[in-house]
């Protein structure tokens, strides 16, 4: 299959389409873009890994009662019954979003394979990664709390 | 329709909750729900349990969706039980390998409870 040359302002525009369809579906509710947002006042993270074609690492980052909302959406539950379930739906959220960003890469001919996600939680923490090349950062509001999914490509 | 074993592999917790509400708001009743975390734990759990629907994902840690219906394939395990993937892993590619490892349908995550009761019905119907 030959690779169509798509620029990185597609691939924002085909990430946040990935977005908004799992987040329409899975969590019964839309996504509202924003301007940047300097301090999401994330502490939890899901990473997922890209290789092939297109090589990178895409990000969902966000705050605690962000990521209990997403999951106390996904699950049909309260926030504090999700508690449990908050890391893993986080994942999940990541895992969709990455999957559907793929499947719009490979109807453009663009063949790569994605990881099984990380989740990172905590209070005081940085993620530092090998891929050099510079970010694409969509951000967005969930719940009132601020949300950022970020595409890191390796040049 | 009788009361069914439904068999849901996912590594994730929250996506094999999702699953099984989206089979009982599909209409589709559940005497039994069985869960494993990747296709390794599936096999374990078939030596001793009979199953009437498996539903599974592809990427996952340890055994992978599309080589645990390999096995179940080359170890005659499970046959006749209809096998559908439920996965991000939407591209042609991944389809045709799976129905070609024995699965008879395939959802594609994100999906609705309107998606799973149409895949699923028509298999359950024979």
């Amino acid at each position: 299959m030959t690779a169509t040359v798509i620029s990185a302002s597609s691939w924002g525009l085909l990430i946040e389409e990935a977005a908004r369809e799992v987040f329409q579906i899975m969590l019964g509710s839309g996504l509202q873009p924003e301007a940047e947002i300097t301090d999401t006042g994330a502490n939890v993270s899901a990473v997922i890994g890209f290789a092939g074609q297109l090589r990178g690492l895409l990000t969902v980052r966000c705050n605690r009662s962000s990521a209990l909302a997403i999951a106390a959406h996904m699950l049909g539950v309260t926030p504090a019954a999700a508690e449990n379930e908050m890391n893993d739906a986080l994942g999940e959220l990541c895992n969709m979003i990455a999957g559907g960003f793929k499947n719009k890469l490979e109807q453009q001919g663009v063949e790569c394979l994605i990881s099984i996600p990380t989740v990172v939680a905590g209070s005081d923490y940085k993620l530092h990664t090998l891929v050099s090349g510079l970010p694409i950062e969509l951000y967005a509001r969930f719940e009132g709390g601020a949300l950022a999914i970020s595409f890191q490509i390796q040049p | 329709m009788s009361q069914l074993k439904a068999l849901i592999v996912d590594d994730s917790s929250v996506m094999r909750k999702i699953v099984e509400r989206s089979l009982r708001q599909a209409g589709i009743e559940l005497a039994q729900v069985f869960e494993a975390g990747n296709g390794a734990d599936a096999l374990a759990l078939l030596k001793s349990e009979k199953v009437d629907l498996i539903l599974s994902d592809i990427n996952m840690p340890v055994m992978s969706g599309l080589e645990f219906v390999q096995q179940l394939k080359e170890g005659a395990i499970a046959t006749n039980v209809p096998i559908v993937m439920i996965t991000t892993e939407g591209s042609e590619a991944n389809v045709m390998q799976a129905l070609s490892c024995g699965a008879r349908g395939y959802i594609r995550k994100p999906f609705t409870p309107e998606e799973v009761r149409d895949h699923i019905l028509p298999l359950l119907k024979g």
